[in-house]
């Protein structure tokens, strides 16, 4: 029916063709439609329940932190320097003693020893005399061991020239040894094959030290 | 999220916030360099009560003059270097143990390898023996150096060889102290400890600065020695051996008088001017040489290769005679008038030479600068440290740039003269440290004979007399916490750092561990 038409028709007519028409039938698949609800449903809680428990760990880890936090703190309440554990001579049991001592080496060191200046760092400095080296300047070392202590002033480190571990020094000379060592020995006495009683004896007591 | 989480959190962020501040600061305080500095050394000691022994003085850290013999102590003493001496002892030792050897002297006994220690100990029983102990009953003293009759040049030039070796036998005796701590031989520590404080006391006597304070550094590590012996079980009561050792342990008097007047020593101009006579030519002459000499060593004294020998070298050069001319005729003025204020006759100034009256005026200068810092000298040490603090600041102003009417022409005070704090520091902290040993000593004794209890206050011992803190002049600071007596020397008192004792009484368990049962 053309628009023209239409609105030459009466309300009956109009009436009658509104009446003719059928609704259709709605063409929806249940199944699909309650598979796709309930996989809505599950995803949604899914999300939910990774939202509340990333709340939750992260809630647990700042209580976590604030309660270390604050018994750190409680440990150590005031702002007093914390004292710095220095040393404890504390009560041992009694150490074997060594009794015996290996006697040094006869052997002394042929090395001479090493002589090395202090190494003073050439910084600019206020003070001048700090510049000088402590070891052939007495106002040096004054000015080092005022300004820095004792321990300042350097004890030679001298390190073996082999790696090799020296021996222990000899010690001092004893009188016996410096004899021994300045004065020839007596020569040998000769001996004769044939044993004579009567023949008075050449050989030589060792002179007592 | 429900309600209770959403508080909890919130909670929580809020807590951290608000302790996050303090919490930065200690942990940064915590960090060490660079953040709050740890300025206390605490000393934790666990410690038998011992009662006064009997007779009082069992134990001696000197001897009485009967029981020295004569001869002269340092003769001994340098024994004890020629032919595998201590330098080659200790080398030998460094060689097989490394740089740990080094540690040593700054590890606490019972973390030290022991068995190390004895073996390096051994090695200078021969050298203790025979030289150091028997030097160490010597009736006198004499290092054989006439510092006090060196002049010019040579009263820097000289070297101190014999002190840098007294170190070594110091810290062999300390070794072996502390090895015969360990294995129990408390009377062979004691005449370990008595010869190093002989030593310190020898290398003291010199009227040299820095024998002095290498005297009191050889004490001091001969306190710490006591400091271990004191913590050792059973270890008897050393207060009456502590309080009979002589004091003060070394004096700088002697010291601080001859580097005082280290100016007159070195300069001739500086040497009694007002007395002396000299022609015109020979005063302008000396006022240029000095001056010349003055310049070339300042040079000399900042550069690493001077010797000795360039020390006594004046180069005369041309210029610096120029230089030297310069100066003092554009001093000469106010050196003048300054003598005229000082009372001179003023028809005596206009005669005397140029360079007589720029003498006078510097070494009337020198004078007072070195007059107001050897005051500090003799008194107590809180007015020591105040008059030491207005003569440095009067020593700056009195420089050749400063702002005094009694202003140097030549540095010649502002070089020379010491930094006289730090040395009287150092001899009022030594004694210092040597009294608070004798407190821990009255402490143990107390508890004692008070059934191990430590006293609530230092008012509370009655057995022995309690030394006074000699920097404040007042009692040391001590409390009682739970049942650790807490003894403290705080940094207030000039001596940083703050060094504070922990004390407890061993119980039995620990007693018995000790004693190996």
């Amino acid at each position: 029916m053309s628009g023209n038409d239409a609105n030459r028709m009466t309300s009956d007519e109009l009436e009658q063709a509104l009446a003719g028409m059928v609704p259709t039938t709605p063409e929806i698949d249940r199944d699909a439609l309650m598979y796709q609800a309930g996989y809505a449903a599950a995803r949604g809680l899914a999300a939910e329940r990774r939202t509340v428990r990333f709340w939750q760990g992260s809630t647990v880890l700042m209580t976590a932190a604030s309660v270390a936090l604050a018994i750190t703190l409680w440990q150590r309440p005031s702002a007093e320097p914390q004292p710095q554990f220095v040393k404890a001579p504390t009560v041992t049991p009694p150490v074997e003693a060594v009794v015996d001592h290996e006697t040094p080496s006869s052997e002394n060191s042929a090395a001479p020893v090493a002589q090395s200046s202090p190494q003073i760092s050439q910084v600019p400095s206020i003070d001048p005399l700090l510049l000088a080296d402590p070891s052939k300047n007495y106002l040096a070392l004054r000015a080092v061991v005022l300004r820095r202590g004792v321990e300042a002033w350097p004890v030679e480190r001298e390190a073996s020239s082999t790696g090799v571990p020296a021996a222990a020094p000899a010690g001092p000379s004893t009188v016996r040894g410096l004899m021994e060592e300045l004065l020839p020995p007596p020569p040998s006495p000769k001996r004769s094959t044939n044993d004579n009683p009567n023949e008075a004896s050449t050989r030589q007591e060792d002179p007592v030290v | 999220m429900n309600t209770i989480t959403r508080s909890i959190w919130l909670t929580s962020i809020i807590l951290l916030a608000a302790l996050s501040p303090a919490a930065h600061s200690q942990v940064v305080g915590l960090m060490g360099p660079g953040g709050a500095e740890n300025n206390v050394e605490a000393i934790r000691l666990t410690v038998t009560p011992a009662d006064e022994p009997v007779p009082a003085f069992k134990y001696r850290l000197s001897l009485r003059p009967h029981e020295l013999v004569p001869g002269n102590s340092v003769a001994s003493y340098l024994r004890a270097f020629p032919e595998g001496g201590i330098e080659k002892t200790w080398k030998g030792i460094y060689d097989q143990f490394g740089d740990e050897a080094y540690d040593w002297s700054s590890t606490p006994l019972s973390e030290l390898p022991i068995e190390k220690l004895q073996d390096a100990a051994g090695r200078f029983e021969s050298l203790v023996a025979n030289f150091i102990g028997p030097g160490s009953r010597c009736r006198d003293t004499d290092w054989g150096v006439r510092y006090e009759d060196l002049k010019g040049p040579e009263v820097i030039t000289f070297l101190l060889p014999e002190i840098q070796a007294m170190r070594s036998v110091s810290r062999a005796l300390s070794l072996q102290t502390r090895v015969a701590v360990a294995e129990h031989r408390y009377d062979d520590a004691l005449e370990l400890m008595r010869m190093n404080y002989r030593l310190g006391r020898d290398v003291g006597q010199q009227p040299i600065l820095v024998s002095g304070l290498v005297g009191m550094a050889i004490s001091g590590i001969t306190n710490d020695n006591v400091v271990e012996l004191i913590a050792a079980p059973d270890s008897p009561n050393l207060y009456w051996a502590l309080t009979e050792l002589p004091r003060p342990q070394t004096s700088l008097r002697d010291a601080m008088r001859l580097e005082l007047a280290i100016g007159p020593r070195m300069f001739e101009l500086l040497d009694d001017p007002e007395h002396k006579d000299r022609s015109y030519d020979a005063w302008n002459d000396l006022w240029r040489r000095e001056t010349t000499w003055l310049m070339t060593t300042g040079a000399n004294l900042v550069s690493m290769d001077a010797t000795w020998e360039d020390m006594l070298v004046t180069h005369d050069s041309d210029a610096q005679s120029l230089v030297a001319v310069a100066l003092g005729l554009a001093s000469y003025s106010h050196a003048k008038e300054r003598l005229l204020a000082w009372g001179f006759d003023p028809e005596r100034v206009e005669q005397m030479p140029v360079g007589k009256v720029l003498a006078i005026y510097h070494a009337r200068i020198y004078q007072l600068q070195a007059d107001e810092l050897e005051k500090a000298t003799y008194v107590d040490f809180p007015t020591a440290q105040r008059i030491s603090r207005q003569a440095q600041a009067k020593l700056q102003e009195s420089g050749p740039l400063g702002s005094s009417a009694d202003r140097e022409i030549l540095p010649i005070a502002s070089l020379l003269l010491p930094a006289v704090q730090a040395a009287q520091a150092a001899e009022f902290r030594t004694e210092r440290n040597l009294d608070a040993l004798r407190v821990i000593e009255a402490l143990r004794m107390h508890a004692a004979q008070h059934d191990g209890q430590w006293p609530k206050s230092l008012d509370e011992i009655t057995c022995v007399p309690v030394p006074e803190n000699v920097a404040t002049g007042k009692p040391f600071e001590y409390h009682l916490k739970d049942d650790t007596a807490v003894l403290t020397l705080p940094e207030s008192d000039g001596f940083p750092p703050e060094i504070r004792y922990e004390l407890t009484i061993a119980d039995d368990q620990t007693q018995n561990e000790a004693e190996g049962n």
